[in-house]
């Protein structure tokens, strides 16, 4: 029998060195999580030329071993690293590109037919790259403040509000939008010669 | 080469910057209620502040990012913001 009151909800966050991310569940089960025989994780990257990148599935069930899903299903949730993922079956680079990522997460029951399995879709930045060099950026103040120290002081906050406006546009969607915040982001860190994290 | 610091021992000096910078935003808040030219000032040092919390907070001291003295650079940095701030 299929799942009778679910709503999936699943959330990503990347780990700062852009080399997995920790997934958590945030399903409303309907007390039915345990029937759950298939879970699995794919993800997607679109890149700027909206070309999509898919990774092969990551189970979170595989056999009758559950103890991935089990993690996911509480708070503290699974952590995927970029040395378990593959695609088309050769090993993914070792660090997450920066940019537009959607990650599903499948889920069966053994009832559903192939391809017709509830999903969620997570829409994410993974922008740990950007964060890294971000936080480099302070190291260039000095004190006392003049001209140019205030608008580095401007510029590194802004840089911040910039990110996260990046990760709201993803949050919703917006690709075309999170490509131009992103553009800004990179011109600055050009300006301030910031150098790359990896 | 990742830092000598223990995490617990970094989270507090992040910790004690941010109370630092409560303080100065008292402050400022004060300042700014009164309309006094001032607050301008305190503002931009309360955005330093910021800044450098931003730089340090939730960082993994396992990770090589930020190196020691990048590290103690900023340590350094705020607390010479607030020695010079009227809180």
């Amino acid at each position: 029998m299929a799942y009778s009151d679910f709503s999936p909800e699943t959330h990503v966050q990347e780990a700062q060195d852009g080399m997995g991310f920790k997934i958590w569940d945030e399903s409303e089960w309907n007390g039915e999580s345990d029937n759950t025989t298939i879970c699995f994780v794919t993800v997607f990257f679109i890149n700027d030329s909206e070309v999509t990148i898919e990774y092969d599935p990551y189970e979170l069930i595989s056999g009758a071993d559950k103890t991935k899903f089990e993690e996911y299903l509480d708070r503290d949730g699974h952590i995927i690293n970029l040395v378990d993922l593959t695609i088309g079956g050769v090993a993914a680079p070792e660090r997450f590109e920066e940019g537009y990522y959607v990650i599903r997460v499948t889920y069966d029951d053994g009832t559903y037919g192939s391809g017709n399995e509830p999903y969620y879709d997570n829409a994410q930045a993974f922008l740990a790259k950007n964060r890294c060099m971000k936080r480099k950026m302070a190291v260039l103040l000095v004190w006392p403040l003049t001209e140019a120290g205030y608008r580095l002081n401007r510029d590194i906050f802004l840089q911040g509000l910039y990110l996260e406006v990046a990760e709201n546009a993803v949050d919703l969607g917006k690709k075309v939008q999170f490509r131009t915040i992103m553009a800004l982001v990179k011109a600055v860190f050009n300006n301030y010669e910031i150098e790359e994290c990896w | 080469m990742s830092l000598v610091i223990a995490q617990t021992e970094f989270d507090n000096i992040v910790l004690g910057i941010a109370d630092h910078q409560v303080r100065l935003g008292i402050v400022t808040a004060a300042l700014r209620r009164q309309g006094d030219p001032d607050a301008w000032r305190r503002e931009e040092e309360l955005m330093m502040l910021q800044n450098i919390i931003d730089s340090l907070r939730d960082y993994d001291v396992d990770a090589d990012f930020l190196t020691d003295e990048n590290i103690w650079y900023l340590h350094e940095l705020a607390t010479i913001v607030v020695e010079n701030c009227p809180i």
